[in-house]
């Protein structure tokens, strides 16, 4: 009997592509279930044809079907008509559990238990008709999206990426809706006049005076300046670029999507420039390797300059959703470069970062605001700033010397215990007159600058005070980095023994590293209350230490341009616990999202979006190894 | 004046007596080895010296002061500077940067000054940078050059010990403790590394205590060797006279038989 069955060899694995098939239908059955596909339902990504929740089950049919290719069939034996046998396979193994959901769903009534199934997914997922129709398009489609997720899978490598890197393109700017709408409508010519007077004059400064920097600093300084009074001398003058959002965006109930021709257009667009410059980016990279270090410096003081350009005159034109939005990253931004120097340099895992953040704010308000009851010494923002520092200068040693000799686990359960503290002394009975316990502390005033006034709903100017200080802190982590101090966390974070007998304080060092830190996150407690004009005990729970934890993990540790990506990404796009990102519409499902991002850094990218050097050897030592011996290097003792 | 003395040094682990009632000095510009079988507390005898752990009773004097409850850092200030049996480098710092971080103790600008950028913080990062290239250099070609920004653990295992000695004597030491420096390297490796522990003492004017279990080693490179066994001192004295001691004999390979008293 066996023999027989040998004989018969499959075109490829059926389990093995059935069970993606499987995992594929899971997936269908978990975001129906919890309600994503009904949620992103209304809103299109395309406007009349294709909803953001359809998208998802898409993506996962494709996925499937290109996975169960890859899977069922060893490399050998990958003929054209098994592959897609086999993502068929896969698709239809999907829609078959589908089925099975839908007919669970359809006859019995689970609302009871399982709240987010309810009749308008069913329809959805029956596409309006009846169960008999659902059940032959999950199988169906099933099947059509396997074949067509191994027929990609059969492309070569640039066609693949052409086609889903252009529809990703379709989907970001389908997202970009509220800031391609803003920036297209507000965008006048001061700005843009601006820019390129900025532009041209730091590119001239760089190309004659690079090695002089004052007049280098000096020159830049002025062509800002002046920028700015040219930006705000033609303020009025728009440009007329209204058109492009009104031809692109169409206005629905689940949000403004994006209308077919324009989708076609960025279609079309994004596949030209990925075939097109398949060839250049690649030499492009290589020149950029092969750059002289100088050179390589003057490039990247370039990047800095223009980034501290978008930073002065984007906040002019993004309107008021936008500069909060931004505002918001750029608080969180602050405190995961304070927690950097923590954790990224020092090695200290501190969980209870939160703590500075709320000594910050809570001193700002209890300084400035009109209405402490105890004590009132309305001083103004800038009087405060010092007592905010030096509250966190004394708070950073607070907390700092009794977990000197603690390292790992039991630092993180030691700091996690300090967060709460502060929290519930502030809310507590015995500072209640000062801090005005659950109530907390209001009418904190504006920022007085001598020749403008900031206030809390100041959206732009809450904006550039962030920004602000977002450099600083940015300037102060780079400067720290590359010293003697720096050294000396990083010495402490690889071996803390070893650093000892090499001649660093480890006292010293580690409490520097607490009140680096706890510096920049009161000033971003500090920047918080002002923007908010009044602080509760609420605000500064545990969830915001975890939150920039992930920052930094998600951007990776221990490089400044990955900490701003990391909270880009996790704040400014997904949105903070209770601001909303750019995904409004993934608000809801935020959490879900986090714990995805999370796990899948942890399993495939540990040092995050934008490692540092260091961070990235540590994880990937033995890969370092394998190159440099390919290269030859570890030449070695046979040299007499 | 002995460049470094102990009196009376005891250390105990838990009942097990790791150093007793050692007295063990080093005069200025010596080679002296430590020598003994496994055990015999050489190492802890370096960690009492660097301050890693506390002796129980006794005093240690170095140039003439009790250093004993001094923690690391401060006596890697006096002078004093170590390498590890196992080798212990910041594996994911540059070759040059591991140097760097010995001056540490050598230099004394502080974040304020980093973080403006001071002249003078600029000029010290050169002069920290400089001097470690110049100890790196003192190695040979080896481990110049390209290597400077290679993390260390890219390096062979020879290369990490001596980059390990380069960064002991970054912190520009009167006393370099070297544990074991020559474990694990071919014989062409040792007799470099013989020659060069010479030229610390010669061209550094550095005092060198050697841990060593390689007899050719401790032969050419000692004017004393002291032998340990269960944290006792058991012999001292020119490396032909330790060897035909026969009660060093009997610590390593045991008593003859037939002679059990």
């Amino acid at each position: 009997m066996a023999t027989t069955t040998v004989a018969v060899s499959p075109a490829f694995d059926a389990r093995a592509a059935a069970k993606i098939g499987l995992l594929g239908g899971l997936g269908y059955v978990f975001t129906s279930s919890i309600g994503m596909v009904e949620g992103l339902g209304e809103k299109n990504v395309i406007d009349p044809v294709l909803s953001l929740g359809y998208t998802i089950l898409i993506a996962i049919g494709l996925w499937a079907g290109h996975r169960g290719a890859a899977v069922g069939l060893s490399a050998d034996r990958g003929s054209v008509g098994g592959r897609i046998l086999a993502g068929g396979m896969a698709g239809v193994t999907g829609g078959l559990l589908a089925s099975g959901y839908l007919i669970w769903i359809n006859t019995f009534v689970v609302r009871d238990v399982f709240t987010s199934i309810s009749p308008t997914l069913i329809d959805l997922l029956n596409l309006q008709q009846g169960l008999g129709t659902g059940i032959v398009v999950a199988i169906g489609a099933g099947a059509a999206l396997g074949m067509a997720g191994a027929g990609i899978g059969l492309l070569a490598p640039l066609m693949r990426r052409a086609l889903l890197g252009s529809f990703l393109w379709v989907l970001i700017v389908g997202f970009l809706e509220v800031v391609m709408s803003q920036i297209l409508r507000e965008l006048d010519l001061g700005v843009v006049l601006a820019f390129v007077i900025v532009g041209v004059a730091a590119w001239i400064l760089m190309r004659n005076f690079a090695d002089r920097r004052h007049v280098l600093f000096g020159g830049l300084l002025g062509a800002l300046v002046g920028g700015v009074f040219i930006a705000r001398a033609f303020s009025e003058v728009n440009l007329g670029l209204r058109f492009i959002p009104d031809f692109a965006y169409v206005a629905r109930v689940g949000g403004r999507a994006l209308t077919l021709p324009a989708a076609a257009i960025v279609f079309v667009v994004a596949f030209a420039i990925t075939v097109l410059f398949e060839g250049r980016r690649r030499a492009l990279r290589e020149r950029i390797t092969a750059l002289e270090p100088a050179e390589r410096q003057r490039w990247a003081y370039g990047l800095v300059a223009a980034f501290i350009g978008v930073g002065v005159f984007l906040p002019m034109i993004l309107g008021s959703v936008l500069n909060e939005l931004l505002s918001t990253t750029g608080l969180f931004l602050l405190m995961a470069l304070g927690l950097n120097i923590v954790i990224g340099y020092a090695g200290l895992l501190d969980l209870g970062y939160v703590a500075f953040f709320a000594v910050g704010a809570y001193t700002m308000a209890i300084l400035t605001s009109t209405s402490v009851r105890g004590i009132s010494l309305e001083l103004t923002f800038w009087e405060a700033l010092p007592f905010v520092i030096l509250a966190a200068v004394i708070a950073g040693i607070l907390v700092g010397t009794p977990v000197i000799g603690m390292r790992g686990d039991y630092l993180a359960i030691v700091t996690l215990g300090f967060g709460e503290i502060a929290r519930i002394l502030f809310l507590s009975e015995w500072f209640t007159p000062v801090t005005g316990g659950a109530l907390g502390v209001t009418k904190i005033p504006s920022i007085e600058l001598g020749f403008y006034t900031v206030a809390g709903t100041d959206t732009q100017g809450i904006l550039y005070m962030v920004l602000a200080f977002v450099a600083i802190a940015a300037l102060i982590s780079w400067r720290l980095y590359d010293s003697r101090i720096g050294r000396s966390w990083m010495a402490m974070r690889e071996d803390e023994q070893v650093a000892e007998t090499m001649g660093v304080n480890i006292v010293k060092a580690k409490l520097l590293a607490f009140v680096m830190g706890a510096i920049l996150a009161a000033v971003g407690g500090a920047l918080f209350a002002v923007k908010f004009g009044t602080i509760f005990p609420a605000s500064f729970s545990i969830i915001v230490s975890i939150t920039v934890l992930v920052v930094i993990i998600v951007g990776g540790m221990g490089s400044i341009p990955g900490v701003a990506v990391g909270a880009l990404v996790m704040i400014g796009v997904l949105g903070g616990r209770n601001s909303p990102g750019l995904l409004r519409e993934f608000s809801e499902f935020k959490l879900l999202i986090y714990g995805a991002i999370l796990l899948y850094m942890m399993l495939k990218r540990p040092e995050g979006l934008l490692p540092s050097k260091q961070r990235s050897r540590e994880l990937h030592q033995a890969e370092a190894l394998q190159d440099v011996w390919l290269r030859g290097e570890i030449e070695e003792e046979e040299e007499a | 004046m002995a460049l470094l003395e102990t009196i009376q040094v005891h250390k105990e682990f838990g009942g097990v007596n790791a150093i007793s009632a050692l007295d063990f000095h080093i005069e200025e510009g010596e080679i002296v080895s430590v020598i003994g079988p496994n055990g015999a507390g050489k190492t802890t005898f370096f960690n009492l010296i660097t301050g890693m752990q506390p002796p129980d009773s006794g005093e240690i004097v170095f140039e003439g002061e009790n250093i004993v409850g001094l923690t690391p850092d401060v006596l890697t200030r006096r002078g004093i500077a170590r390498t590890f049996q196992n080798v212990r480098l910041f594996a994911n710092m540059t070759v040059l940067e591991n140097v760097m971080v010995a001056q540490h103790c050598r230099t004394r600008k502080g974040a304020f000054s980093a973080i403006f950028a001071t002249a003078a913080f600029r000029r010290e990062e050169e002069e920290i940078r400089e001097r470690a290239a110049d100890v790196l250099s003192f190695f040979g070609t080896r481990l110049i050059g390209y290597r400077f920004d290679q993390p260390a653990f890219m390096l062979s295992y020879a290369n990490r010990r001596r980059l390990e000695i380069a960064r002991a004597m970054g912190t520009q030491p009167r006393l370099l403790l070297l544990d074991e420096p020559t474990a694990g390297m071919n014989p062409r490796e040792t007799r470099e590394l013989t020659g060069l522990i010479g030229r610390i003492r010669d061209e550094k004017g550095i005092t060198v205590v050697v841990i060593e279990h390689e007899m050719k080693v401790v032969r050419d490179v000692s004017d004393r060797v002291v032998v340990l066994d269960h944290g006792v001192q058991i012999a001292e004295g020119t490396y032909e006279e330790v060897t035909s001691d026969e009660g060093v004999i009997e610590a390593y390979l045991g008593r003859p038989a037939g002679r059990n008293e």
